[in-house]
């Protein structure tokens, strides 16, 4: 018997099912979290200028915002991001896994672009695909890294 | 009835600042088997007042009940749901499936004022016997009462009682990071997973220490669940609500005794 199953949501990773309202994510179940948390928080520490082309300091709300995505959307399975600054103040999350890549911007206004590549070849309208993350953007983030590790 | 719960509150362990950020009580009863998805609807009509917004999640399968659950699936659309019904401020739930009704408090800020079990109650017991009736009215048949549940989660925070897991027996006396031959380091992660039959109830107590992120505010804690699920009597009100002052006291006493004294200064002991 098999089943169609649409749309994964963050609460039908959860398992098992729980009567628990508020989230967490288990150390257990990725252990990286920490120290992609601590990566972030250090960008805090690069000065004015820190990429010589004027670029301000990696803005507290960024910040925040990119942790509480990575606490959020960390599962089993997903490897650790590569974390970096990026122009602007904002901060960036990149994840590669085989030939998919996502790559997340956390703007210090609250917004969240992202940019999802399939496949080296680049020059192919459908190898990639960018867009902002508005309504419940973990939830719509996690489906995204769901599609990158390819269990959508 | 609340003048004996406040009599037995006093005996019971008291905290000027408890680190529970959650707390849920409810009952588990033997399936309605007449029970389908468009019944929530029909109940959300009933509450939608004062529970405006509305969530389906997945179900809660206890492990040794899931084949029996998917033998009686006629179809895969007829997988069992579950229905979460928030109030206007989203700090109280209420959770329905066909075989458990779960009334959930939350704090949603730190500074916000803790709720006690006694402060509680009565949004259950209203809830419950909304329930009940509306099973009774739809001729869904009669709650077959099987335990009464009652959940503390807690959050300890790295930071208050401890910094490293090698602190951990600063927080729980029954943890012990010594080994025998001391070959191996300090652990990097501990989890903690114990169940107690409870003494003079047909229950048990389980503990989970689970380390973990709140997603809220990404901030690294401990998450120290303590849940008491009791047989009650009969399923009566009265029973059922009895069988709640009794997990409810397995719950705090099982919390005081789990962790340290130490820890009980830290959250201000009054009794």
């Amino acid at each position: 018997m098999s089943y169609a199953v649409l749309e994964p949501t963050r609460t039908q990773l959860q398992k098992p099912a729980q009567s628990q309202w508020g989230r967490v994510t288990s150390l257990f179940a990725a252990p990286w979290v920490l120290d992609a948390l601590d990566r972030i928080s250090a960008l805090g520490g690069l000065p004015p200028n820190w990429d010589g082309y004027g670029s301000p300091r990696i803005d507290i709300r960024a910040r925040g915002a990119a942790r509480r995505f990575v606490a959020s959307v960390a599962f089993e399975g997903l490897p650790s991001p590569h974390i970096s600054p990026v122009l602007g103040g904002s901060v960036g999350l990149h994840w590669r896994c085989g030939d998919r890549e996502l790559e997340f911007a956390f703007q210090p206004d609250g917004t969240i672009e992202f940019l999802k590549v399939l496949g080296p070849d680049l020059d192919r309208d459908e190898s990639m695909e960018e867009g902002t993350l508005r309504h419940e953007p973990e939830t719509a983030g996690l489906k995204l890294l769901l599609w990158m590790v390819g269990t959508r | 009835m609340l003048e004996k719960i406040a009599a037995t509150n006093r005996a019971l362990p008291d905290f000027e600042n408890p680190p529970a950020v959650e707390t849920l009580m409810g009952v588990h009863f033997a399936p309605v088997e007449k029970w389908k998805v468009p019944h929530f609807g029909l109940f959300w009509a009933r509450i939608k007042e004062h529970y405006p917004r509305v969530e389906m999640q997945p179900p809660v399968i206890q492990q040794p009940a899931l084949e029996s659950v998917l033998s009686r699936m006629q179809s895969p659309f007829e997988f069992p749901q579950r229905c979460w019904f928030f109030n206007q401020d989203e700090t109280r739930l209420i959770q329905v499936q066909s075989n458990l009704f779960l009334h959930n408090w939350r704090r949603t800020a730190p500074a916000e004022k803790y709720l006690h079990y006694d402060d509680l109650r009565p949004h259950f017991e209203r809830e419950w016997q909304a329930f009940r009736k509306f099973l009774e009215q739809e001729g869904l048949g009669a709650v077959k009462a099987s335990a009464c549940e009652v959940t503390y989660v807690n959050h300890i925070d790295r930071g208050s009682g401890w910094e490293t897991f090698a602190d951990l027996s600063n927080v729980f006396p029954t943890w012990s990071a010594e080994t025998s031959h001391k070959v191996l380091p300090p652990p990097e992660l501990v989890a903690i997973n114990a169940s107690y039959p409870l003494k003079d109830v047909d229950g048990h107590l389980q503990i989970s220490a689970q380390p973990a992120v709140r997603q809220q505010d990404a901030k690294e804690t401990i998450q120290l669940t303590v849940t008491a699920r009791c047989k009650p009597s009969s399923s009566s009100n009265e029973d059922i609500y009895r069988g709640l002052d009794d997990a409810r006291k397995w719950v705090v006493l099982g919390f005081t005794d789990f962790t340290s004294p130490k820890m009980h200064e830290i959250w201000g002991r009054k009794i």
